[in-house]
């Protein structure tokens, strides 16, 4: 058997955290060690995640690395992880991160290091196990886990508001993912009555034939909570909160990674598993994702705190995400899939700068800026060049996953294309402004003038999301070399399902159908 | 910003002999430059270089008569361009602000929005509408428990009474039904 890389990727973090554990001493000399230790350990991570970008077979459509034992067998419940072109990046971006996300809080956290550190690697660990997991038991697992330091993240370290903040988080996401939970259970039994017995296994519950009834609650549930997850409007109001209320390394890594788990849920769980229903409910969802964009682009707009800004864009950007997933085709999903990418770097880009102002002056507030180009020219150059990626300019990051979005939308319908290409305009007007009002004119608040320009450890922690927005900016295929096999042979199971669908509904009444049966390979 | 200005003025001059007219010795040589990727352009040999002769020869002295005036009242006679601009004051201060284009813009699409995003959508429609039944959902639950919290008195005689008369209702259903 080979190594078990997938498992290490997931356990390396756990492991540090213990490690950290063990370090004594209090808070003045313990931290420094502290921090290194966590630092090396995600770095490490992210090293295991690039060997597995590069011995990944990118032609291939098919699970690698697959690792598969049985855990709770008379529940058919295993331990069966893998990853494909969809999941591959996302687990480089989340390791790409978090060590960014460490070293961006250096500075602002000050209180019990230890125990933030010790969450930020429960937290990488919880999230690469989102990614990971091919068992529906273990993906739910790793979903809950995953809230559980996020919640201690916001609740301990952040802001005046946190502890609203933070609650509002962990219930609303688990108001959701409770029902993803029964959906889960029930798709487990609908195996048993098809075969006699239970299974968890994704793939074989993709060859599941539901009743048309029982798809429409099972991919409602489902959707729900990834809808509350990315989030898509109207359920996104939990996510300005505790954007605002949480510490850097937190908005970093929920807006980097976390909201990705719902447009991840999506194309991995929800519109494979119930394809028919998916493709019922698809036009709605992409209603709302457009007026998402256009509803949180103008509404950042208007945000006086420039986190709350970031925040609200990001509801936007989200928007063309779940718009290029319903569209259900080859620029769509790829485009959704790059674009998930893109938004961790521009989206994390940003609240680690705004992290750095936030440090200098304890303030957020735009008004409280201005004319710091002046002060700061190093750090305004970064803040522009990532502003620049957010709004998608070409030659970055955030134009090839928008282009292809509006391609592939355009090609399902091209009003929804329409609509959503009017985010594309309010995105620059938002962020132009924002960064204008910050940056630009005279200095009007003195406290500004004696403001330090970027340190070492900010140079360390800025460039290489400059350098990867470019990347992704110029050399697309790169990227979307590994991820395009993965969407089409998930394009053809769904467009498959979709149309064997339509033709045994003529052949037959559906009355005395089974709830669920095996699809006929 | 003079440099920019300067490096513009040099193109601009030299530019034009790109697309020169057969007329001055030229030969459509950009048009033709661009076949490759367009096609041939439809050959209008035939036009007469009479009509041709007439718009170069218009559009020069549109310029120059432009030249003309512009340098009489700016370098030649300042007093007569503020003489000009006293007379049509009105007319002058529209040039001024460019038609006001900025001010109407702002007006008309820029303020409505700002002030439709801000005070509609993000402090009622967000705040109060989405937020606030996301916040009532919360506040009802606990508003609901403080009430059924009252039930648990700690009373032991409280209890008992509940469980007597809980007995009573279910005795008394059964033996009224």
């Amino acid at each position: 058997m080979s190594f078990p890389i997938l498992t290490s990727i997931v356990a390396l973090p756990v492991v540090g955290a213990f490690l950290l554990l063990l370090v004594k001493g209090d808070e003045e000399r313990s931290a420094p060690l502290v921090r290194n230790i966590a630092l090396m350990v995600s770095v490490l991570v992210f090293a295991e995640t690039l060997l597995l970008w590069a011995r990944f077979n990118a032609a291939s459509s098919d699970f690698q690395f697959v690792e598969r034992h049985a855990w709770m067998p008379a529940f058919g419940i295993e331990y069966f992880v893998g990853v494909d072109g969809i999941s591959l990046l996302l687990l480089v971006l989340t390791a790409f991160l978090t060590p960014l996300a460490l070293l961006g809080s250096w500075e602002s956290v000050h209180k019990q290091t230890k125990a933030f550190s010790i969450f930020v690697l429960l937290l990488e660990s919880a999230m690469m196990g989102v990614f990971i997991s091919l068992d529906l038991f273990l993906f739910y697992i790793f979903w809950d886990a995953m809230l559980v330091p996020m919640y201690f993240l916001i609740g301990i370290w952040g802001y005046d508001r946190r502890i609203y903040a933070s609650i509002k988080f962990m219930l609303y996401t688990m108001a959701g993912s409770v029902l993803m939970l029964l959906a889960i259970l029930g798709l487990a039994y609908l195996h048993y009555t098809a075969t006699g017995g239970y299974s968890f296994d994704l793939l074989k519950l993709y060859d599941l034939q539901i009743d048309l009834h029982l798809q429409f609650w099972f991919f409602l549930a489902f959707a729900l909570a990834f809808a509350i997850k990315v989030p898509l409007f109207p359920f996104h109001t939990w996510l300005p909160d505790a954007h605002v209320e949480a510490p850097t390394a937190g908005s970093v890594i929920l807006a980097g990674v976390m909201l990705k788990m719902g447009t991840y849920g999506l194309v991995r769980f929800a519109f494979p598993l119930f394809p028919e229903a998916a493709a019922y409910f698809a036009p709605a969802l992409a209603v709302l994702a457009v007026v998402g964009i256009i509803y949180g682009a103008l509404v950042a707009m208007v945000q006086p705190d420039m986190k709350k800004l970031v925040a609200y864009s990001s509801v936007s950007h989200l928007g063309f995400v779940v718009l290029g997933i319903t569209a259900m085709n080859t620029q769509g999903v790829s485009g959704a899939v790059y674009q998930m990418l893109s938004h961790g770097i521009s989206t994390g880009g940003l609240f680690l700068i705004v992290g750095m102002l936030s440090d200098r002056r304890h303030t957020r507030q735009i008004v409280e800026y201005g004319g710091l180009k002046k002060i700061t020219p190093h750090l305004v150059a970064a803040f522009l060049i990532i502003t620049l990626a957010s709004i998608g300019l070409p030659g970055l990051n955030g134009f090839v996953g928008e282009f292809l979005i509006l391609l592939g939308a355009f090609r399902w319908d091209p009003r929804l294309a329409a609509f959503a290409a009017t985010g594309v305009i309010l995105s620059a007007t938002y962020m132009l402004w924002m960064f204008q009002r910050v940056n630009y004119g005279p200095v009007t608040n003195e406290k500004n003038a004696t403001l330090s320009d970027l340190q070492p450890r900010e140079w360390v922690v800025i460039v290489p999301v400059i350098a990867v927005a470019v990347l992704m900016g110029v050399l697309p295929n790169l990227f979307l070399r590994p991820i395009e096999p993965s969407v089409e042979r998930m394009l053809n199971h769904y467009h498959q399902a979709v149309a064997t669908r339509v033709q045994a509904n003529r052949e037959r009444p559906a009355s005395d159908a089974p709830l669920a049966r095996r699809r006929q390979p | 910003m003079a440099l920019a200005l300067i490096a513009l003025a040099i193109g601009s001059v030299v530019a034009g002999y790109a697309g020169l007219p057969t007329l001055l010795g030229g030969g459509d040589w950009f048009a033709r430059y661009l076949e490759p990727s367009f096609g041939a352009a439809p050959v209008a040999e035939v036009v007469e270089h009479g009509l041709e002769g007439t718009l170069m020869l218009v559009s020069v002295a549109a310029a120059l008569v432009g030249i003309g005036i512009a340098s009489y009242y700016f370098l030649k006679n300042r007093r007569a361009a503020d003489e000009m601009a006293g007379r049509f004051a009105g007319v002058r201060t529209l040039l001024l602000n460019k038609y006001y284009v900025d001010e109407i813009y702002d007006a008309t699409v820029v303020q409505p929005i700002r002030i439709l995003s801000q005070e509609g959508l993000w402090k009622v429609v967000d705040v109060k509408v989405i937020d606030g039944a996301v916040n009532g959902v919360g506040q009802t639950v606990t508003g609901s428990s403080e009430l059924v919290r009252r039930l648990q008195t700690g009373s032991v005689r409280a209890y008992a009474a509940s469980l007597f008369l809980g007995v009573v209702a279910i005795l008394g259903y059964y033996l009224w039904r």
